[in-house]
């Protein structure tokens, strides 16, 4: 069944399309959780809570402005967000979560391998660090541009500089043109 | 189209918009520029699309055990006809395993089917159940029966298989209170005969009914208290 069609039947109270939904994703939902809050417990919470906001909303899910795993997503990366803004406990080294990020080898054969777009992965590993640092702390860790040079110890310009260009060339690289 | 002073400074502004960090002034300033201007909200919708396509790079973590269900438990979805259909079918089926195991479910297949039926026919008129009992002849035979129907309305219905006599029988109802009336009359040919009539009291509240015969004809009683089935 599609991801649609889950959100769909959990739009009209289905019980078993929400327990396939959480199946289906609850390792996404739960790996971004604890990548953003660095935290068992705190993830568990808000990977939980993500759940439950898609449930509420599944009626208002419009597949036209974008895939379900994409809305899912953008919603567990708010609310650990808003998690850790609360707990102001902001991640402060985004090394990790870089290293994370690389593909690792396939142990098992049957393994479909990692998620998103292969471009975009090697694209960021790609990037200068002093810009991929950055994008990491300000899309998955929440941080402003302020917030980002004032931990990093450098001008303000400079962090809005290296994002705006590390993000153009991963727009490159996922083949989005101004055209 | 020309970029203006408003467009440099919100692009400037766009990484942090589409990553949802921008501060509230900023952001407010930001989309009422947007509102109004195509080239900087296309900007705004690449850079977002980017942002999304970088979200699912994180490797997955299978949460820790028992999370699935906490999940489920937090939904609370409203069953909406599919549970109370299943556990009916549970309770059932406990019934069943309490009576001797899946073989006696399978074996009182018919018994569940007169049991549906029997709920539908009171269902009818709003009954809430349904009884028979059996007028005893004065040398103990079957006479006739009585089925009684507490609903609304409440009736009875007297069938009589008795010798080969004809002729009339007084119908006269007693009651647990010691009110005794009369129904009516039923006639009966070739010792056969059947008769039925609303009734206004409960059919719980009868102690007997009794048909009387004329002249020689005999008295047959059917008894309601509890404890004589049939």
């Amino acid at each position: 069944m599609s991801d649609e069609s889950l959100v769909a039947g959990m739009a009209s109270g289905d019980a078993e399309a929400a327990a396939a939904f959480v199946r289906r994703f609850q390792a996404r939902v739960f790996g971004l959780a604890l990548s953003v809050v660095g935290d068992i417990g705190v993830a568990e919470e808000v990977a939980q809570e993500a759940f439950v906001r898609v449930w509420r909303h599944a009626a208002t899910y419009d597949p036209r402005r974008g895939r379900v795993a994409t809305w899912l997503l953008t919603i567990t990366r708010n609310l650990a967000v808003d998690a850790i803004r609360l707990r102001h406990k902001h991640r402060a080294d985004p090394e990790p979560l870089l290293r994370a990020l690389h593909p690792a080898p396939a142990e098992d054969p049957f393994d479909a391998g990692p998620y998103g777009s292969d471009q975009l992965r090697a694209g960021l590993m790609a990037l200068p660090v002093e810009q991929s640092r950055p994008i990491v702390m300000s899309v998955f860790y929440g941080l402003t541009a302020k917030e980002i040079a004032d931990r990093e110890g450098i001008p303000l310009g400079t962090v809005k500089t290296r994002i705006r260009r590390g993000l153009a060339r991963l727009r490159h690289e996922l083949g989005v043109t101004d055209e | 189209m020309n970029e203006t002073p408003e467009c440099a400074s919100v692009r400037e502004l766009i990484p942090e918009l589409a990553a949802g960090v921008a501060a509230g002034d900023e952001r407010a300033r930001a989309l009422r520029h947007l509102a109004t201007c195509t080239e900087c909200h296309r900007e705004l919708d690449a850079a977002a699309f980017v942002v999304d396509e970088l979200l699912p790079l994180v490797p997955p973590v299978e949460p820790p055990p028992g999370f699935e269900l906490k999940v489920l438990a937090a939904l609370n979805p409203p069953r909406r006809r599919r549970w109370p259909g299943r556990l009916r079918l549970a309770a059932a089926f406990v019934v069943a395993m309490a009576l001797g195991g899946v073989g006696m479910w399978q074996l009182t297949a018919d018994d569940r089917r007169v049991a549906d039926s029997y709920r539908r026919t009171l269902a009818a008129a709003n009954g809430r159940y349904m009884t028979a009992k059996t007028f005893a002849a004065p040398d103990g035979s079957t006479a006739g029966r009585i089925f009684a129907y507490q609903g609304k309305p409440s009736w009875i219905f007297i069938t009589v298989q008795y010798g080969t006599t004809a002729g009339p029988y007084t119908v006269r109802l007693s009651t647990r209170d010691g009110r005794n009336e009369t129904l009516g009359t039923i006639t009966v040919q070739s010792g056969s005969g059947a008769w039925g009539r609303m009734i206004d009291v409960p059919v719980s509240g009868i102690a007997q009914v009794s048909l009387t015969g004329a002249d020689d004809l005999p008295c047959l009683v059917a008894g309601f208290n509890p404890t004589t089935t049939h």
